[in-house]
């Protein structure tokens, strides 16, 4: 494992747009869905696939140790407060990888442009493809990490967020502080926000006896998480 | 007169903007809520009775389908769009103060955020319940809504958070304008807001969503 330094993923060559049923769901649909809305969701996902200007980067860094009862785990000379569900389910890990991603602003200012002129419905619209294909990018380079560590021989774990699972989203400062500012995309406020807004960023553990396993959601309070239970 | 007030407010719950929108399907060839709403005043319907007898009517029955899962957002986005065609005949009667609005309300996205949708959704929807809504935008300081209050006297300030770190800004913005207008009224939302921050920090009520926002409102 090479530590240390950014590989940029290949995105750009993979399919990251937001699929169509997602988006119909996002809007409340379950069985019956209005034609007109249909269509209409059809017409601005090909829209968007010129607005989507996918960059994603990752960081691998050795751990040092991983304190489960603490919930931290310890790096260089930093350690990140990920709180016990996370850190447990990181016992394992060898390495974690740190990555970043973003679709770019581009389908944030159409959405804006269409609000601005009363075009509501197709505002929205927008605004919802961009979080899906945003979600999307962040599994693309979830596949890249989990490619790169099987030529190696390891195993990956699930993708854990600051501003997840109890992870305070002001450790953002400590994850971005692992990347070479001039060569990501992303920009962190002093507020902890990534600019451009459809962005992800997280960690991924790597180990020879990891395992891949779903969010352990049973504890957690949070109803509306787009992660809860997810396989 | 009662027939096109109907009218009105049926375009508004439908959706059904003007005659060359494709929405909704078995409406399309006709006159829609900007039509309808000129015809109206041309007829020499008070401004004021279009509004309260036909676009808070459209609006309030969409309110009540939506929050009984009868339809989905996007619909009340068309209906929203509806009764905005409509609203913008009745602006110069707003502005020569013919027709006195329910009230103020200036909306703001906290400083150091910039999340635009959610707040977006609300303020459609407290003008929809035809309120005149202050939009400040985003990344909002707290100097910046007590101006906007300065020059608003009474006006309702809505504040929107999406991360827990701005959820301090919010915090510390209830407590600036509370400071200068102990009587001021402020609501808060966004995804991670909950009615105990609400409470914790002061504020007067939390909104999970437009449709509770809407009904505070109305009580007021
Ligand atoms: C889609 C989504 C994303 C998308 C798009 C982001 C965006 N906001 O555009 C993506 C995938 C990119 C994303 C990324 C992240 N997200 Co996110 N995301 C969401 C999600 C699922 C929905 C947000 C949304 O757009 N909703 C739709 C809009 C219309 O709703 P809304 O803004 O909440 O507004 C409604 C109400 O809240 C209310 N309301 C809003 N404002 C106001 C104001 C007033 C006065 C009133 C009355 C009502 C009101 O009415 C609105 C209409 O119903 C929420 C969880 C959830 N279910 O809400 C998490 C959530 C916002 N995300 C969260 C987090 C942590 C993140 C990340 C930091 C994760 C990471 N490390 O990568 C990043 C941050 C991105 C950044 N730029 O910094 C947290 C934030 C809380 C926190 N811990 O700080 C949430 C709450 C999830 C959680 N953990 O519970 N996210
Ligand atoms: S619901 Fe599950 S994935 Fe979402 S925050 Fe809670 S534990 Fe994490």
């Amino acid at each position: 494992m090479v530590t240390g330094i950014l590989f940029e993923t290949d995105c750009k060559n993979k399919l990251i747009v937001a699929n169509r049923e997602n988006v119909l769901k996002l809007l409340g649909y379950t069985d019956i869905v209005d034609e007109h809305v249909k269509e209409l969701v059809i017409d601005l996902i090909q829209l968007s696939k010129a607005n989507i200007n996918p960059w994603g980067g990752f960081v691998l860094k050795q751990i040092n140790k991983v304190v489960v009862p603490e919930g931290k785990i310890y790096i260089d000379d930093l350690f990140f407060e990920v709180n016990k569900t996370i850190a447990a389910q990181l016992r394992k890990a060898e390495y974690l990888a740190f990555f970043i991603c973003t679709i770019g602003n581009s389908i944030e200012r159409t959405s804006k442009e269409y609000l601005s002129k009363g075009d509501l419905l197709e505002g929205y619209i927008f605004d919802l493809i961009g979080s899906e294909s945003a979600e999307n990018l962040a599994e693309v380079v979830h596949q890249e990490v989990m490619e790169y560590a099987q030529s190696g021989g390891l195993q990956i774990s699930n993708r854990y967020s600051p501003g997840y699972c109890n992870w305070d989203v002001s450790e953002q400062f400590k994850l971005f502080s692992l990347f070479p500012s001039e060569q990501i995309k992303i920009k962190l406020t002093d507020s902890a926000l990534m600019n451009p807004i459809k962005s992800v960023s997280g960690i991924i553990g790597i180990g020879r006896d990891l395992k891949f396993k779903p969010y352990s959601c049973k504890l957690c309070s949070d109803e509306k998480c787009i992660y809860r239970n997810k396989k | 007169m009662e027939e096109l007030l109907s009218k009105i407010a049926h375009c508004v719950e439908f959706g059904k903007v003007d005659k060359t929108a494709p929405y909704p399907p078995d409406m399309k060839g006709q006159e829609g809520a900007d039509e309808l709403t000129k015809q109206a005043i041309e007829q020499g319907i008070p401004a004021e009775t279009i509004l309260k007898e036909a676009l808070v009517i459209g609006m309030d029955k969409v309110g009540v389908k939506f929050s009984e899962k009868k339809i989905f957002i996007p619909q009340m986005l068309m209906s929203a769009k509806a009764m905005n065609a409509a609203i913008e005949h009745l602006k110069p009667f707003f502005q020569s103060g013919e027709v006195k609005r329910k009230g103020k309300f200036i909306i703001a996205t906290v400083q150091g955020d910039l999340h635009d949708i959610g707040k977006n959704l609300v303020k459609m929807s407290i003008e929809g319940a035809g309120w005149e809504v202050i939009d400040l935008g985003v990344d909002v300081k707290a100097e910046k809504v007590i101006a906007s209050i300065e020059q608003n006297p009474g006006a309702i300030v809505g504040l929107s958070a999406l991360l827990t770190t701005t959820m301090a800004n919010m915090k510390n913005s209830v407590a600036d304008i509370k400071a200068k207008y102990p009587e001021s009224i402020v609501m808060v939302g966004g995804a991670p807001v909950s009615q105990g921050f609400c409470n914790e920090i002061g504020a007067d009520f939390y909104a999970p969503d437009p449709q509770a926002a809407v009904a505070f409102l109305k009580a007021k």
